[in-house]
């Protein structure tokens, strides 16, 4: 007979498992106590690292991307966590919730002309002169912040690229799927696309670019121009035309040469 | 008409696709909204009481510096969308063809004849007074005076609609037509 058979020897092949596991799960709950104690140490370090820089992390856009940085490296996300320490300590969590409502807000009130579509460098100026005083100052970093905050609401909040890097918000729930993404590059340079174009530089058949258009159309990222210099429709993205044109003119909106006579016109 | 731009003539009047109506129905109740908005800010701005919908050669309905400009369709489409909203009517008479623009509403300018008249004395008036821009005009400092005869039809109907004034004598058979001779008497 082999040791081990027969009752005793399964009570204590039993005995000897039990044990086994009774020594593992206190390894187990010493390593998570040492993992969690220094996970807490490593908090509290940051809290007061964020404690004594709030002022700077309040103010400053690059300091607070670093910040942000670092959290997210260690674990600890002070966005998230609104209700807790960092709300109170910091009012980071307030900060991006407020910048996030200025997003929508924007988002909503350029939807008429941008068909639910903007640049993030358009959204970023124009957070900023809507928040006025330099002393929220925000950046780009902080932008997409807020964008992420507003994804988890859902509502079709996003980020696309498409056309030379340049990063677009979207806040209608539209999917771009690669042919649109195509068209939208191909407009990018003159902020407007024909069927010939699509046809000519993307070898579209007429099918395919009007399942493209009309989808785009739909959702109002194109609007369509039938005055064009060859009559034929010239389908415009207003969030790309308002980015050059907001380049022209970032201040008041304007054209640089139509602000001349109308200098002239005050001083009448 | 002034031809320098204006700060109500907004970012979107630059976009060649505004000027066409949009064929997809939100794209357009968007579109429509905007045009309402630049109507009216470009009418107060520019103090014009009523608007002249076949003047499509310049402001606000084209803009040459782009050559485009919004059809006879596209600013039709317009006026209903303003008139729906309450922020127009037609001129009474030229239905289809001038638009009293409400950057003020209505009453406002009723109101401010019948204060205007009052404070400067007499009952009874004339149209082709209440009309006139001369210097002696019995509005003559009153806020409409110098916008026009659509907008003092208008006030004075809104008056007799509201049991404030009453008119008398030979009114003109066709609505807008010459009421020169017609009486107003302040209630």
């Amino acid at each position: 007979m082999r040791r081990g058979v027969g009752i005793s020897g399964l009570q204590r092949q039993q005995r000897h498992e039990s044990q086994l596991k009774k020594v593992g799960s206190e390894l187990g709950h010493q390593n998570a106590a040492e993992l969690r104690r220094q996970l807490d140490a490593l908090r509290q370090r940051i809290e007061g690292f964020a404690f004594e820089h709030r002022g700077v992390i309040n103010r400053d856009p690059v300091f607070r991307a670093h910040f942000n940085r670092l959290c997210a490296a260690s674990g600890v996300d002070p966005l998230k966590s609104s209700k807790g320490v960092w709300a109170q300590l910091l009012g980071v969590g307030d900060f991006y919730y407020e910048l996030a409502v200025q997003v929508a807000d924007v988002c909503m009130s350029t939807r008429a002309q941008a068909g639910g579509l903007i640049a993030v460098g358009d959204l970023h100026a124009r957070l900023g002169r809507k928040r006025g005083g330099a002393g929220r100052a925000i950046s780009r970093d902080d932008v997409l912040c807020a964008v992420a905050q507003l994804r988890q609401l859902g509502g079709g909040y996003a980020v696309s690229t498409f056309g030379g890097g340049e990063q677009y918000v979207r806040c209608v729930p539209l999917e771009l799927d690669a042919d649109h993404n195509a068209l939208l590059t191909l407009a990018t340079p003159s902020a407007r696309v024909t069927r010939a174009r699509l046809a000519q530089e993307l070898g579209w058949a007429a099918e395919r670019a009007d399942a493209a258009l009309a989808t785009l159309l739909r959702e109002g990222v194109l609007w369509v121009d039938v005055q064009g210099p060859t009559g034929e429709p010239e389908y415009w993205v207003p969030c790309i035309w308002q980015r050059a044109e907001s380049c022209v003119a970032p201040a008041d909106g304007g054209q640089a040469g139509k602000r001349a006579p109308r200098r002239e016109d005050r001083a009448r | 008409m002034a031809e320098n731009p204006t700060t109500a003539l907004t970012a979107h009047w630059r976009l060649p696709p505004f000027f066409t109506l949009q064929p997809v129905a939100t794209t357009r109740v968007e579109q429509l909204a905007l045009w309402r908005t630049l109507i009216v800010d470009f009418c107060r701005e520019q103090r014009l009481a009523s608007l002249p919908l076949d003047a499509a050669s310049g402001p606000p309905f084209a803009n040459t510096a782009i050559s485009r400009a919004l059809d006879a369709a596209g600013r039709r489409a317009v006026a209903d969308a303003l008139i729906a909203a309450g922020e127009a009517q037609w001129v009474a008479g030229a239905a289809g063809e001038r638009l009293l623009v409400w950057w003020r509403p209505l009453a406002h300018w009723a109101d401010e004849l019948s204060r205007h008249l009052r404070s400067a004395g007499g009952s009874v008036f004339t149209m082709a007074e209440l009309k006139s821009t001369d210097a002696d005009s019995p509005v003559r400092g009153c806020e409409l005076y110098g916008l026009g005869a659509d907008l003092v039809r208008a006030a004075v109907a809104e008056l007799e609609r509201t049991g404030r004034a009453a008119t008398f004598g030979s009114k003109p058979s066709v609505a807008g037509g010459d009421d020169d001779e017609v009486g107003v008497k302040l209630l």
